[in-house]
């Protein structure tokens, strides 16, 4: 599913040149729920942007579901995101002028442009009930508990049925117990729908409840640990 | 493409309070951009139906200037043809005259115009202004009209006291009805007339500052007969002046000059071209107003919502789409805007056509011309979208990682 090859990222801050990650060899098969940890800084963000293709590698080769997305355009990888990843982004991200449900149906209005609202509505309910949000669904966020923020964008991610999901600290504002809940929510997706999973977490038992820990260190992978 | 006018509403929606206001100061700059040319329109109207009920009617024939001649030979033949004219109402004469009128120590120089009573009022006006007094009689010859300017008022002093220190008089001091004045012509006649009526309006006119004497009078005094200082020609429809001008061209008056009522009235001319740049710099105006505001409220809404763009664009909406959810919502400011403000603009015409603006000037009905309406719509809609065309293109071209660390 992502094959990383000797990818590095350098960002350049005036004369001075940073790098985010070196040489970083990964790969994530179809299915698997993998936890991305290490200390701020680590390079735990760029490696979420590169396989997010939000941002482009300084050099190496970024392969997702048999793409080379460093060939696309601007367009095709914008429609290669919409299609094939959903992104769950720690601050939830939510449009504060929309439902519940008018939230989570936002990915579908842009991918199924044809379909009827009532389809719209229909997916993005059905999406909502299975997070366990079926009753909040024309709740604004504002209206809305951190938690079930949370599962509102995680229904938005994955209401267009991606086959990567990708989720960079989901949990910072979250507490213990609804951090835990939202972790146990991508287990499940993982377990019961083959889903692949990719979790950027600094807390070390939460990243633990993944298939596969990979940890990295100045922008290198340190260590890898199967769960 | 559901989710651009999805979007847009649902943001517009949010910010009520802001978008009432924008809203409104669009319909006002379409009150402004309509209003002030349909009130310029109704004032033009105003003095141009003036110059023409006393002065031109739709259709003046003088003596062409190349000719030398000061009169139209032979006017009641000519009349008699032009009256043959399909599409002519009546015709009169009037025969112009320059002289000085005199009242007591005062004295004022006048253009005097003489009528034939009887048959100028098919015409004209004029006998209609009559403030005081009664109208000439195609016989009389020792009466005289004044216009009110003429005949002047004294004016009190500041602290109330008539003829006292600081006061003055207007025009030939106050001449009431059956006092008598004295005009020395130009031709060095001199003849003493009772003064019969005053005319004039309350506002502008031609009539104010005129004096009349009958038609018979004149020949009296210039010692000529059957001819013509000018023929006014009324048309049973104002529109046709043109084709019924050439009409009478083509039946052969000899040495005339013939003027439309639009050609002859330079004075209004000058007076719609005036007002023609006076609309052109409150049109700029009402465009600065309304690029600015929508420019300023799109780019506030775009620069606060610039995380959120960031994750849209993360979640895969393209840049355009982006960009024109904004352009959308610029769009709908002009829309609206533009159809309140037509609304408003119209029911303020239709007001005002039954409850005309009483100005110093006259009567006035503003006068909105379709194109005006519609043109000025074109402006202030496709206004707002290109002030909102830039802060909707810099907001979708933002890198989306440059956005999405942003914290709301």
């Amino acid at each position: 599913m992502i094959k990383l090859t000797n990818v590095s990222k350098i960002y350049k801050m005036g004369s001075s040149e940073i790098h985010a990650l070196r040489d970083v060899d990964m790969r994530i098969k179809k299915g698997e729920f993998v936890s991305i940890m290490g200390p701020s800084g680590s390079g735990k963000s760029t490696m979420l942007h590169l396989i997010g293709i939000l941002d482009k590698q300084s050099k190496g080769s970024v392969i997702i579901k048999d793409k080379d997305v460093e060939k696309m355009t601007d367009e095709e990888r914008t429609a290669f995101r919409l299609a094939e990843i959903g992104f769950v982004f720690q601050f939830y991200s939510l449009l504060p002028e929309l439902t519940a449900i008018e939230n989570t149906f936002i990915p579908n209005m842009l991918y199924l442009k044809k379909a009827s609202d009532e389809k719209y509505r229909k997916n993005a309910a059905e999406v909502l009930k299975k997070l366990g949000v079926g009753e909040r669904l024309h709740n604004y966020p504002h209206q809305l508990s951190g938690g079930e923020q949370q599962r509102v964008s995680i229904a938005r991610a994955l209401i267009n049925k991606p086959q990567l999901l990708l989720t960079d600290e989901p949990t910072a504002s979250l507490d213990t117990k609804t951090a835990l809940n939202v972790i146990k929510t991508f287990r499940k997706l993982s377990n019961e729908t083959g889903q692949t999973v990719v979790l950027i977490t600094h807390e070390q038992e939460l990243g633990a409840m993944a298939d596969r820990g990979i940890w990295l260190k100045d922008g290198q992978i340190d260590k890898e640990k199967r769960f | 493409m559901k989710i651009i006018p999805f979007l847009a509403y649902k943001d517009l929606v949010r910010d009520k309070k802001i978008v009432i206001l924008v809203i409104f100061l669009l319909a006002f700059s379409y009150i402004n951009l309509t209003f002030f040319p349909a009130f310029l329109n109704g004032l033009s109207n105003t003095f141009q139906d003036e110059v023409v009920d006393t002065a031109t009617s739709h259709i003046i024939i003088q003596p062409r200037i190349e000719s030398k001649e000061q009169y139209l030979n032979f006017e009641s033949s000519i009349r008699k043809k032009v009256d043959l004219v399909p599409g002519v109402a009546a015709s009169s004469s009037h025969i112009s005259l320059s002289g000085a009128v005199f009242f007591k120590d005062q004295q004022m120089g006048a253009l005097v115009t003489a009528l034939e009573p009887s048959v100028d009022n098919e015409v004209t006006t004029i006998s209609q202004k009559i403030l005081k007094g009664e109208f000439l009689e195609d016989d009389d010859v020792d009466s005289v009209i004044l216009g009110q300017i003429i005949a002047g008022r004294k004016i009190e002093d500041k602290i109330g006291q008539q003829g006292g220190f600081g006061a003055s008089v207007e025009g030939l001091g106050g001449v009431n009805v059956g006092e008598k004045v004295k005009i020395r012509f130009s031709n060095g006649v001199e003849k003493e007339y009772k003064v019969k009526g005053i005319v004039g309006t309350q506002g502008f006119s031609l009539v104010s500052q005129s004096v009349y004497i009958s038609k018979k009078e004149a020949e009296n005094i210039l010692g000529i007969d059957d001819k013509a200082s000018a023929i006014l020609v009324r048309l049973n429809n104002k529109n046709d002046a043109d084709r019924i001008k050439n009409l009478i061209l083509e039946s052969g008056i000899p040495n005339a000059d013939m003027k439309t009522w639009e050609e002859a009235s330079t004075f209004t001319q000058g007076i719609k071209q005036t007002f023609g740049i006076v609309t052109i710099v409150t049109t700029f105006v009402a465009v600065v107003v309304v690029v600015s505001t929508i420019g300023i409220v799109v780019f506030i809404n775009t620069a606060r919502k610039k995380r959120i763009i960031g994750v849209l664009k993360a979640i895969g909406m393209q840049k355009n789409e982006i960009m024109m959810v904004f352009l959308f919502e610029s769009l709908l400011f002009g829309v609206i805007g533009t159809v309140i403000g037509a609304g408003i603009v119209y029911v303020a015409l239709f007001y005002l056509s039954l409850n005309p603006i009483l100005l110093p000037l006259g009567a006035l009905v503003p006068v909105l011309y379709t194109e005006t309406a519609i043109i000025s719509a074109a402006i202030l809609i496709v206004s707002s979208v290109i002030a909102g065309y830039l802060p909707a293109r810099m907001a979708s071209r933002q890198e989306i990682l440059e956005t999405i660390r942003v914290v709301e």
